[in-house]
């Protein structure tokens, strides 16, 4: 259990896909304990690494998915089918290759870009060979406006923090001028406020521009949802 | 090299100097602090980025250097006139130390400018100010690992305070070259490789340069080797441009986030953060956000102008002006001097110092009772407001009034200085990136910013007209500068240029800083305003005497009777005004006070001695910053356009039938 933060392999991913799939084809819906025969699987190298760090129990020839194991696998299988639904709806794959090109990035995907996929697609209940997609918090909380992952930080709101994806000039005065500020690629900023001027505090600098120079600093919001009424502001008379 | 930037030696004791010492840091972390420290030469300190725009050099005390200061640059890529000449100044010698100021509480960005000092090759030191405020912030810096691993010396100081001094001294005197190099892949370093060998040999640090030329924008290379022939220039812009071609992103973001790796992996050695913040710590950071609020933050604004009204309008226009003038000089000084005077029998000697254009009677007498006072009450207002870090703020709130002229929230900082000594304010344009932005606020600086004089002499005479006149007067002025502004950012080309400024932290003025720069800039500007004074009244004597000056008022009276309605006499004060606008507009405060001019006379001539050319010093400095052609057309410009507001103005108001 304490080493649920090391990210899992391709392998290992793969691995617990097969699982999940098995169980499906059992006509079982997967759940915490629902197990798969074991000597039919195809992507064995994992499984030792994965019964070890507890997402996996064998039981005679059978493999049951721990609570671990069940969370992972399912959104595994949430990003791989999110991912063919984007490739053959919105891009028009064909089904093969958008298969093909799944299984290429659907190991990139974060749990937010794939919500952010879901939303775009309006909350997709299968993927495109009928199989169930596992809801996301979007789908439970009914969300339909669709947040970038990356913004301009103009789009954010006053009191909102995250974190410098990439600064989009050319201008290499201004970037080199930027990053001496401490505002470059990765650090975490807090954005203070919008008006009259934008105000941003990264380190123990306070930065002030304006909207011109806001558009061209691309961030990564902290929280997914935009805070409805200012949070973590302990100043707030009247702020946005 | 480039033309090597004027520096003012002072000391002249003879004492063997081994070498130069260069200040280099990022603005407003105390370099002048601590070139004051070093030299004993009392420089001008305050807490906004910028104060510093001209090279200044001394011997220092206690070390066998001449320490140079230099004005902050906010990264090693410059961008402004005054970040050039630091950098010339850095390329400048061979034998040279550097001392690095930077702020103990920003560890991550004072490094980010160390690692490329440390390419020059030349010993640096590396001084960590404001350690105080690191403290205060929950800051631990291991120097001793610090100091390992960049391989000089490291220390931390309070220069405010002269804590540390002695370390640093110490460190100073032992200096050593660098050993950190960091390499930024193969590309970069072929690249620096073929600019270094592109250099002639006699220029210092070939490497630091080329990093420099590579991290720049193209026309760097044309600002930085201004001197070198066209093909060395054009080689080495082809070397960039052929490395930029292999790389997706520009060519800084790939120097920097190399730096910035090596910062990182530095920092996570030395630095360690207590979470806890003190109080006194919070409650200035809610001030800071309170004081850029869009509502608060105006309010604030309004209050502070009050507050400035009030102090310098009030208080020293009225109640000290008539205590210096009436008590002072016309009850207690004047009539003894007059008494011994009046014994030259000589009748033109004697009117030369006390007659109605007297030396003692006129010139000393303004210059002394009235703008003196003034003066001294504006510069403590404003070393107050400056020392607070209030002006950053208010470039915050102004960034989208000022864009409307063309300029941005940067221009704030010469804009404000202005109210105090236009001459001073024209110096400090070269902190705005682009010329075009530099004519327009030497414009706007000659054309309606009244310096503290002036000020308070408009203050003292509108606080007797009444307040609607100040007002009026307020809109009337700001309007022309508007119109003006919006049709010199139409006229020039280029675009309003990006507005990015950092906000310094607030602090609590020191009492002797606010009164060691009172008096420093009060007696520069007596100094500066005296010797004019003198001569203005000179020169009325002498014309009054050959009967000149009557036929320079008959020459101006169609301008001065015809257009303004004023009375003859108000001439001479517009004569003056040539030379100081101060001493003209304290002219028309005298004809008002005597009752020669009305209310709405007053308010009239007034605006147009505001829109008036600077006094002459000013226009000096505008010659030699923006060049002869610029100049004459500024001046002319503004001459002119004084008349015609002034006669549009005086059109309407009677039109209405304004009365005050």
């Amino acid at each position: 259990m304490e080493n649920k933060k090391t990210p899992l392999t391709e392998e290992q991913e793969e691995a617990l896909s097969e699982i999940w799939m098995r169980i499906e084809n059992r006509a079982e819906v997967p759940q915490v304990g629902a197990s798969a025969p074991l000597k039919k699987m195809r992507h064995r190298e994992g499984l030792d690494e994965l019964t070890r760090e507890g997402y996996l129990m064998v039981e005679g020839d059978e493999v049951r998915l721990t609570e671990t194991g069940f969370t992972e696998a399912r959104r595994f299988i949430r990003n791989q089918r999110l991912s063919e639904r984007l490739l053959s709806d919105v891009l028009n794959l064909e089904m093969e290759e958008a298969e093909r090109t799944a299984c290429r990035y659907e190991h990139m995907l974060d749990t937010d870009a794939a919500e952010s996929i879901c939303i775009l697609l309006g909350h997709p209940r299968n993927c495109p060979h009928g199989k169930l997609i596992p809801p996301g918090e979007c789908c439970v909380s009914g969300e339909t406006s669709l947040r970038p992952l990356v913004v301009p930080l103009s789009e954010l709101e006053a009191g909102e923090t995250g974190t410098v994806a990439y600064i989009g000039t050319t201008d290499n005065a201004r970037l080199a001028y930027l990053s001496s500020l401490g505002v470059m690629t990765g650090r975490p900023i807090e954005l203070i406020q919008k008006k009259p001027s934008y105000t941003l505090k990264v380190d123990e600098n306070t930065v002030a521009f304006d909207e011109f120079v806001a558009r061209e600093i691309f961030v990564r919001p902290s929280q997914r949802k935009r805070p409805s009424t200012g949070t973590g502001r302990k100043f707030r008379w009247g702020w946005r | 090299m480039a033309q090597e930037p004027s520096l003012v030696l002072t000391g002249g004791r003879e004492s063997i100097v081994t070498g130069k010492l260069i200040l280099v840091g990022q603005p407003n972390i105390g370099k002048s602090v601590i070139f004051s420290i070093l030299t004993g030469r009392y420089v001008v300190v305050s807490n906004y980025p910028g104060t510093t725009v001209e090279v200044l050099s001394g011997k220092a005390l206690e070390l066998d250097y001449y320490v140079i200061d230099t004005p902050g640059i906010g990264s090693i890529v410059p961008r402004s006139e005054d970040e050039i000449v630091t950098l010339r100044t850095i390329l400048s010698d061979e034998r040279k130390s550097i001392l690095q100021v930077g702020d103990a509480k920003n560890l991550r960005r004072t490094l980010m400018l160390t690692l490329p000092l440390a390419e020059t090759g030349s010993p640096l030191v590396l001084d960590l100010n404001m350690a105080d405020e690191a403290e205060k912030s929950g800051y631990v810096i291991d120097t001793k690992t610090l100091s390992e691993n960049l391989g000089i010396p490291v220390v931390l100081t309070v220069a405010t305070e002269k804590r540390g001094k002695d370390a640093l001294l110490d460190a100073i005197r032992r200096p050593s070259r660098p050993s950190i190099r960091i390499t930024y892949g193969p590309r970069i370093e072929e690249a620096a490789g073929l600019i270094v060998n592109a250099l002639p040999r006699s220029f210092a640090s070939r490497r630091f340069l080329a990093l420099i030329l590579l991290a720049g924008n193209p026309g760097l290379v044309d600002d930085l080797l201004k001197d070198q022939d066209d093909g060395v220039k054009r080689i080495i812009k082809d070397i960039i441009s052929k490395t930029q071609s292999q790389f997706g992103e520009p060519l800084s973001q790939v120097v920097m986030e190399k730096r910035a790796a090596h910062v990182d992996r530095i920092i996570k050695k030395s630095l360690t953060k207590r979470e806890e913040q003190p109080f006194a710590t919070r409650s200035l950071q809610t001030l800071e956000y309170v004081s850029t609020h869009p509502v608060w933050g105006f309010l604030i604004l309004a209050l502070i102008l009050f507050g400035l009204y009030e102090f310098v309008g009030v208080f020293a226009a009225g109640y000290l002006v008539d205590f210096f003038e009436d008590v002072l000089f016309k009850g207690l000084i004047l009539p003894p001097v007059i008494q011994v005077l009046s014994h030259i029998p000589e009748e033109h000697v004697r009117n030369f110092f006390i007659g109605e254009y007297g030396q003692i009677t006129m010139g000393l007498t303004y210059a002394l009772a009235i703008v003196f006072p003034i003066v001294a009450a504006f510069f403590v207002a404003f070393s107050f407001l400056e020392d607070t870090g209030y002006l950053p703020r208010l470039a915050v709130m102004l960034n989208k009034t000022f864009a409307l002229v063309g300029l941005n929230g940067r221009a704030v900082i010469p804009v404000v200085l202005g109210l105090g000594c236009g001459t001073m304010a024209t110096l400090v344009t070269r902190i705005l990136e682009t010329r075009r932005e530099r004519i327009i606020a030497t414009l706007l600086l000659a054309l309606g910013i009244p310096c503290s004089a002036q000020l308070g002499v408009i203050l003292g005479m509108f606080s007797k007209i009444g307040g609607g006149a100040i007002f009026l007067f307020l809109c009337f002025i700001g309007l022309q500068m508007l119109i003006v502004g919006y049709l010199a950012a139409k006229v020039l080309p280029g675009g309003t240029p990006f507005f990015i400024t950092e906000l310094p932290p607030y602090r609590i003025p020191r009492l002797e800083n606010v009164l060691s720069k009172t008096y420093f800039h009060t007696k520069w500007f007596i100094r500066e305003a005296i010797p004019y004074f003198l001569l203005g009244t000179a020169v009325l004597f002498f014309a009054d005497v050959t009967g000149f000056l009557a036929r320079l008022i008959d020459l101006f009276s169609p301008v001065v009777v015809g257009l303004f309605d004023l009375p003859k006499k108000t001439s001479q004060a517009f004569i003056i005004g040539f030379l100081r606008r101060d001493y003209g507009a304290a002219g028309l405060f005298d004809l008002f006070d005597r009752g020669i001019m009305d209310g709405l006379q007053a308010f009239v001539s007034m605006s147009v001695m505001t829109l008036f050319i600077p006094c002459i010093a000013n226009v000096f400095i505008i010659f030699k910053e923006r060049g002869y052609r610029v100049a004459l057309l500024l001046v002319s410009f503004v001459f002119a356009y004084a008349i015609m507001a002034g006669t549009v103005l005086n059109y309407i108001l009677r039109l209405l039938n304004v009365h005050f």
